[in-house]
């Protein structure tokens, strides 16, 4: 059984990450926000890398359980 | 202390002469890879830059794709760095991977043709297999090592899980055309809070991929204001007379063709709303109309005779005033991902077929017009 003695990076970085994308995807169907691709597309490949970034940093063995090699 | 040339050095009967050096061996690098070691190991053995190796191999995968080839066979067939010797088992599984190998390039050679060579047939593959690789990877934190039975069972996890998010990416567009991005939306900040909680007391790596694959095709969706509402296919209406001419026309993805040849319009503005979610919408009106246009497209163009623009949220503004006596048509089209074309012919340079690379224009102008105004 794997201790949890830090939260897992990727897992809270992606879920705070989609957290917030998922916000403003609602707030743009619910016609509250009227984004186009100039906005979404920094907006989407944003949170794309924020993903990446935290796998990426994860894996180096910074934090987390750094992934299971 | 240095001894002289004329005091001898004393015997060394103990010491064994220096061993031959071992044969260089081509091995995966554990310390400087990215994705299995290859270019790193390639670098190694040849005694050169690893960033020239990693250029060559990037320039070999974009030629064809030969670089994946290569890669995906390295990574199968080559051992990484500290592996101990093949057993048996090993050496069955290489031989089958190689055997596989080798089939499936005779089979592509023989009924893929030979268009871009059996690199450019093979690239799908191989490119599939290093997705499936790579979201393995992303997903269990597992690299690409062991056994080649390992290496392939992880890629065809990777493809299945690459090909399940693919179901779901094409079910949140549809969902999200037809109006449903609340609930999508919803999906994904309820995978969010998933992740954050798991982050604590468990691990869903897993769930970033689906989460993602529902979130990119709603935020495309909502950026090109896509509406699927309005039918699929191919769409042809060709009114005979004015009172037939609706005001508006929808269609959610395909064809729409409004044909006004048979149409004598009388003089005076007649406006005309195409609607399309994605796909190509064509007007075809009768020489001596004047045609006024404007068009909001997310992604696509706009071609109106022999003016055209085109790009990401194209806003098409094209005011034309018509002599007096002479009718007018005004054109507002409402594109989400496609095109819309205002022609006198049905030669159209957006329809796939032979008018698809045709002369551009040939010959096509607005010239019923009399001036055009800001």
């Amino acid at each position: 059984m794997r201790r949890h003695d830090s939260p897992d990076r990727l897992s809270l970085t992606a879920g705070l990450v989609l957290i917030v994308f998922g916000t403003v995807l609602l707030l743009d169907s619910t016609d509250v926000l009227h984004l186009a691709f100039g906005a979404m597309a920094p907006i989407a490949f944003g949170a794309v890398g924020a993903i990446l970034l935290a796998s990426g940093l994860s894996r180096g063995g910074g934090g987390g359980d750094g992934g299971t090699r | 202390m240095n001894s002289t040339p004329d005091t001898p050095l004393p015997p060394t009967p103990d010491r064994a002469p220096d061993p031959a050096p071992a044969p260089k061996r081509f091995e995966r690098s554990s310390t400087n890879r990215l994705i299995g070691g290859v270019c790193g190991g390639l670098a190694r053995y040849f005694a050169i830059d690893l960033t020239l190796v990693r250029i060559g191999m990037v320039a070999l995968a974009l030629l064809g794709g030969t670089g994946l080839i290569v890669y995906a066979a390295a990574l199968v067939l080559v051992p990484a760095d500290g592996e101990v010797a093949p057993g048996p088992t090993d050496t069955r599984d290489r031989a089958i991977a190689v055997g596989v190998a080798i089939a499936l390039t005779i089979v592509v050679c023989v009924f893929g043709g030979f268009g871009l060579g059996a690199g450019g047939a093979l690239f799908p593959i191989a490119a599939l297999s290093v997705a499936g690789l790579a979201v393995w990877w992303f997903v269990s934190g597992e690299r690409p090592s062991g056994s080649p039975r390992n290496v392939l069972t992880r890629a065809m996890l990777g493809i299945a899980l690459l090909a399940g998010c693919f179901a779901l990416a094409v079910g949140s567009f549809l969902a999200s055309g037809f109006g449903g991005g609340v609930v999508v939306a919803a999906l994904v900040i309820a995978a969010g809070a998933a992740l954050v909680c798991a982050a604590f007391v468990g691990r869903a790596r897993w769930l970033v991929l689906p989460a993602l694959a529902i979130a990119l095709p709603l935020a495309f969706v909502s950026a090109a204001g896509i509406d699927l509402h309005g039918g699929f296919g191919a769409k042809t209406v060709r009114p005979g007379t004015v009172a037939e001419i609706k005001p508006s026309y929808q269609l959610g993805a395909g064809e729409l063709v409004v044909d006004l040849r048979d149409v004598k319009l009388p003089a005076g503005d007649r406006r005309l709303k195409l609607k399309i979610g994605t796909g190509h919408a064509l007007v075809i009106v009768p020489a001596g109309v004047c045609v006024a246009s404007t068009a909001d497209i997310g992604v696509g163009g706009v071609t109106v005779f022999d003016r055209d623009g085109g790009g990401l949220d194209v806003s098409w503004r094209d005011f034309r005033r018509a002599p007096a006596k002479t009718p007018r048509l005004v054109v507002d089209g409402d594109v989400g991902l496609g095109f819309l074309e205002v022609r006198h012919d049905d030669n159209s340079v957006h329809r796939f077929g032979p008018g698809r690379f045709g002369p551009r224009f040939d010959g096509e102008r607005n010239s019923a017009c009399s001036t055009r105004t800001a």
